[in-house]
């Protein structure tokens, strides 16, 4: 996916970015890295201290807690964007359950999103919410 | 306990934090009444309450010391040093208009710059003038955001942004007539071009209208996207020219969405602009990676 416009679409697929206009995208998908990982690959450990969040752009990753799984999530979703706010130990593991395309949006990037355009950090604290509410429904179903 | 006794206990915290605080609520009372706490502060050796409580002493001495400690705060690697400093610029500070430009470009102080260049008020104009004057398209991120937390006098506002209004950069062009629009009145001069910039505006808008109906019927939907992104830019430009004129600006029609053109000659003269209209590299990106091209 190395296409700039591409990179963009899948930026706008994520809830948080879905009404930031392309033109202003540009710079987090300039500055966003393309990750591939295999099946089965545990990309992000519980207990690590990171500053990124991964934007999921095609297959499957599965969110867990040693061996108990919290939530499946797939294109459009994104991943460990608490701490690309406010870095602390990661609360939960991610494992692709297939191979699986991501972004990785680091917190200068994101901060610099933000102070460029404060009406984002509205859209940051509800994609966070809703985010968490689906979490939680999803837990509370299985 | 009295609200002075609760700020006297924050300023003798030994939490960092909550002196912090305290510092704050001096800055909103009569600084005179914690003139001890503030003075035993200004030795302090953390430096950000150091800093923070110089800026609170108005005595000449204090002013001085405080000088002497920005000359290194402002170029300080640790973050909350820097903003301690960027919070202690105050209004006359004519010497760090430049540490303030450069800790507005980053996000980590940007907070702390945009109150300071608010309090710098008109003695930043000259490094805004060089700033607009210099930017190209598409122009850094940052000039926006100067422009918009800059505070200058009604004079001052319109002779530094005025002649910026038509900026290329259609972006940046906006800051600076959201900016004009917080003018009370509007000169003879600025209102002509006003009038120039709206009638531009207003025709660039027909021809997005004009080209997103070119392109609808099964086009590519990442181009529709941009497309409409522009014509929310172009309608945000075209009220605040209009709020920035007053209340009788040019006659303007509504705009046509009628484009007999094909999908693929509109998005030619999209990729490329011979008569440099569009000036937008990311709707000519997305317009090279359409598929009815």
């Amino acid at each position: 996916m190395d296409n700039l416009v591409e990179r963009v679409a899948a930026l706008h697929r994520v809830t948080i970015f879905s009404d930031v206009p392309g033109r202003t995208l540009v710079a987090v998908a300039r500055a966003a890295t393309e990750v591939v990982v295999e099946e089965g690959t545990t990309f992000i450990e519980e207990g690590d201290i990171e500053d990124h969040l991964f934007v999921v752009v095609e297959g499957r990753v599965r969110v867990h807690n040693g061996p108990h799984p919290l939530v499946d999530l797939g294109a459009g979703d994104t991943v460990g964007e608490l701490a690309a706010l406010l870095p602390e130990p990661r609360s939960a593991s991610a494992t692709a359950l297939e191979r699986t395309t991501l972004l990785r949006v680091d917190k200068t990037t994101l901060d610099q999103l933000i102070a460029e355009r404060p009406a984002l950090a509205n859209g940051v604290i509800i994609g966070l919410v809703r985010s968490l509410r689906a979490r939680r429904a999803d837990g509370a179903e299985s | 306990m009295s609200v002075d006794d609760d700020i006297r206990a924050l300023l003798g915290s030994d939490d960092q934090r909550e002196v912090l605080v305290g510092l704050d609520l001096v800055a909103d009372l009569a600084p005179s009444g914690f003139a001890r706490e503030l003075a035993r502060l200004a030795d302090d050796d953390r430096p950000d309450v150091r800093l923070v409580a110089l800026s609170r002493l108005p005595d000449a001495s204090a002013r001085t010391r405080l000088r002497d400690e920005m000359k290194w705060a402002l170029e300080a690697s640790d973050v909350q040093i820097k903003r301690a400093a960027l919070d202690a610029v105050g209004h006359g500070d004519r010497e760090h208009v430049m540490a303030v430009i450069v800790g507005l470009m980053d996000p980590t102080t940007a907070g702390a710059a945009a109150g300071a260049l608010e309090r710098l008020g008109d003695l930043a104009a000259p490094a805004v003038t060089s700033i607009l004057t210099r930017a190209k398209v598409p122009a850094p991120a940052y000039a926006a955001r100067i422009v918009r937390c800059t505070r200058f006098s009604e004079s001052l506002r319109e002779s530094v942004l005025a002649p910026h209004a038509a900026h290329a950069d259609r972006e940046l062009g906006l800051a600076v007539l959201q900016s004009l629009a917080s003018n009370d009145g509007v000169s003879p001069t600025l209102a002509a071009i006003l009038d120039d910039v709206i009638v531009a505006d207003v025709e660039h808008e027909r021809r997005v209208v004009a080209t997103r109906a070119a392109v609808e019927p099964g086009g590519d939907a990442r181009l529709l996207r941009a497309l409409d992104d522009e014509l929310d830019l172009i309608r945000q430009r075209i009220a605040c020219g209009l709020l920035a004129r007053g209340t009788t600006g040019p006659d303007i029609e509504a705009a046509d969405a009628v484009d007999a053109r094909s999908v693929a000659d509109a998005v030619r003269e999209l990729v490329d602009d011979p008569d440099n209209v569009w000036r937008s590299p990311w709707l000519r990106d997305v317009a090279l990676a359409s598929p009815g091209r």
